[in-house]
């Protein structure tokens, strides 16, 4: 395209050796002794994390060279039931405190403060996993985690689509029987992370008109009529996110995730269920990369002005405030109490933070730290993905006017009715199950 | 919130090809012609000299798609040359007013893209075009770049170096109203990012705080 200006070859990226994640538990928590313990655990298992994510921010396939990093195999366990989890490789006690949606929470905060890119390459259930729990029966919930635990296997959770992401319900992804009866699956999904390198994934899809008509499907992605290719990413590159295209695939009946329930406790049911308990984790994740940016510009500019520490300060304060309430979404979920409007309000103040915090970094860091600070250039980049990741702030901001309206998100009204959404799904339900 | 009906805008498309990326602006293809004009080397071809930031550094064009960043966002960084470092004080004040200029046409081909983007897509039967709070976005976006094409040059460099954050703040709102596919690195994500990095490295507020 252009001359290289004199330039020699790039150097390969290396950050600061120096890395120090605070020790005590994070402002704003308020943990019991076994989530203290694996919020220690997870602070050890992060060490490393960042020049794992400095390779894979240059080539996110990089994470296949680096499953031998202990946060890789850990980040997982907490997501399988008990008896497929590696007891060999992993203390019970962290795995056990991981499994809930508030252990997540503090697990991903963690790790991410590490590196967020690295937590979302790695081989595991994540949101399929959620599917598989909330909807699949017990052949189908067998041969999913025999499939997940024989080797490292990277699983997507497809539902946004290149017509509809906001609008998911809209989905347009058919599931048909063809002229011998058989369901065949046609359509395409943009933006889902891993489908490209996944060996199985869920694909939300409709049998139907209406919410109801919606069915989740669990693919093996060696299928015919399974295509996916990976899109470039702005930053957290890790999460690969692809574009899928379903041509006349054909899905068994044993594929059909939770064919044994109602059309009500199905493919909707399930997409709602995975996204308001993946929310905390993605909070989780925004306020580990927050928390980063600031230890990582007061290391930097220790000598920092007044006015300039007041205002990282103030992220700190935002970032305190936001962990506690993530803590109580979080914990909430794992006490069957969905409050939806409060669950997407702190994913997407997180994220929001996030973006705040790397924009003032790059400004207290000096002139060319976008340059000079390549960990912070990263990081800069990876926090926007935080904004999409299930749900836009746009479509949060009004579940909360819809919240505030209609109960008690400030928490002086009166006791909220289990949230329902307009459409009369029921969205209180278990946490993220320990099996 | 009821959706607003908006009217519809000539060569709006009616069904969006969201895999096609949207038309590239070429920041940095643009931000090499912003030097040759600067140091009068625009007789065709990449510059021989480039014009240094404050602190003594060359941002150009310099795509390396499979390196790390900024490379993949089609730019790269090194010091200035002797010869550089003499370029005189007007000119580099030039390449400060052109950059901000670039920064301004950038956001604006965004915020065009993102009408035709968010009138293509639809939710709930109307399109995110007639949702009140995508428009309030876009007119907040539209409000920042005619207050700052009303400005004027500005006087010093901490007042470029604001212009450009107020800039930055206004490609956040059109990248977040672009939704996931303002996340791509072939698209006006990628492009913005290279726009700050070039504010970051020529137009920085200083350390203050
Ligand atoms: C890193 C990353 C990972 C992802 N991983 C996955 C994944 O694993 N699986 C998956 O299925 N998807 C995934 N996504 C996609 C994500 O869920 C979508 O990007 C998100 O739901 C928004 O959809 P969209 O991008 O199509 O934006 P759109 O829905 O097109 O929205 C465009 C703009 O309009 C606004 N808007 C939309 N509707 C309304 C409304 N009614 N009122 C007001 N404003 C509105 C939005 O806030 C946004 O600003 C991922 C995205 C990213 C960036």
């Amino acid at each position: 395209m252009s001359d290289t200006g004199g330039l020699a070859a790039p150097p390969a990226v290396t950050y600061p050796t120096v890395y120090a994640p605070p020790a005590a538990p994070l402002a704003g928590t308020d943990l019991d002794p076994p989530l203290r313990a694996l919020d220690r655990h997870c602070r050890e298992l992060s060490e490393g994390m960042r020049e794992a994510g400095a390779a894979v921010d240059r080539d996110p396939d990089a994470i296949a060279g680096l499953l031998h990093l202990p946060a890789v195999g850990f980040q997982a366990q907490g997501s399988l039931p008990p008896e497929y989890r590696d007891t060999g490789a992993h203390p019970a006690g962290p795995v056990q405190a991981s499994a809930s949606s508030l252990g997540w929470a503090v697990t991903a905060e963690r790790l991410a403060y590490g590196d967020a890119g690295v937590l979302l390459a790695c081989p595991g259930p994540s949101l399929s996993g959620l599917a598989v729990e909330a909807l699949a029966d017990d052949a189908q919930r067998t041969a999913y985690y025999e499939r997940v635990t024989s080797a490292p296997t990277w699983t997507f959770f497809g539902l946004t689509e290149p017509r509809k992401g906001s609008a998911a319900m809209e989905l347009e992804t058919s599931l048909a029987p063809d002229d011998d009866g058989t369901l065949v699956l046609n359509g395409e999904k943009r933006y889902v992370g891993t489908a490209a390198r996944a060996q199985t994934g869920v694909v939300f899809c409709r049998r139907a008109p209406g919410p109801w008509g919606i069915e989740a499907v669990l693919l093996d992605t060696a299928q015919q009529g399974f295509e996916a290719e990976l899109l470039p990413m702005v930053g957290l590159r890790g999460a690969r996110i692809s574009h899928i295209r379903l041509t006349d695939l054909r899905v068994r009946p044993e594929q059909v995730l939770g064919r044994h329930r109602p059309p009500s406790r199905r493919g909707l049911y399930g997409a709602l269920h995975v996204l308001y308990r993946g929310r905390p984790g993605i909070a989780g994740m925004a306020l580990g990369v927050t928390q980063a940016v600031c230890d990582y510009t007061a290391a930097h500019r220790p000598a920092m002005p007044a006015s300039a520490r007041g205002r990282l300060d103030g992220v700190l304060d935002r970032a305190a405030a936001l962990r506690r309430l993530v803590h109580t979404v979080a914990g909430e979920i794992d006490h069957g109490v969905v409050d939806v409007p409060r669950i997407g309000a702190v994913k997407s103040r997180a994220a929001a933070l996030a973006e705040e915090t790397t924009l003032l970094a790059a400004e207290l860091l000096g002139p060319a730290s976008l340059i000079e600070h390549p960990w912070l250039e990263k990081a800069y980049r990876d926090v926007r993905a935080f904004e999409y990741m299930e749900g836009t702030g746009a479509v949060h901001r009004l579940s909360v006017f819809h919240g505030l309206v209609k109960g008690d998100l400030l928490g002086s009204g009166p006791v909220p009715e289990p949230y329902v959404t307009p459409a009369g799904v029921s969205a209180r339900a278990g946490g993220r199950s320990a099996g | 919130m009821s959706p607003t009906a908006v009217p519809t805008r000539p060569g709006q498309q009616a069904d969006p090809a969201p895999g096609v990326p949207p038309a590239p602006f070429g920041f940095p293809r643009r931000l090499d012609a912003l030097h040759a004009q600067v140091l009068r080397e625009d007789a065709g071809g990449p510059p021989a000299r480039r014009v240094p930031s404050p602190e003594g550094l060359v941002l150009l064009a310099a795509a390396d798609p499979d390196g790390s960043s900024p490379g993949r966002f089609g730019l790269a960084c090194r010091p200035a040359t002797p010869e550089e470092l003499a370029v005189p004080a007007p000119a580099r004040a030039a390449f400060g007013a052109g950059l901000l200029a670039l920064h301004c046409d950038l956001v604006e081909h965004t915020l065009r893209h993102a009408l035709d983007h968010l009138a293509a897509r639809t939710s709930g039967g109307a399109d995110l075009l007639s949702r009140q709070l995508v428009q309030a976005g876009l007119a907040d976006a539209a409000l920042a770049l005619l207050e700052e094409r009303a400005g004027g040059p500005p006087a010093g460099q901490d007042a470029l170096a604001r212009a450009h954050l107020r800039l930055v703040a206004a490609g956040r709102t059109l990248l977040r109203l672009l939704g996931a596919s303002g996340f791509l690195a072939d698209g006006p994500g990628g492009e913005l990012h290279a726009a700050e990095i070039a504010a970051n490295v020529y137009a920085h507020p200083g350390t203050e705080g």
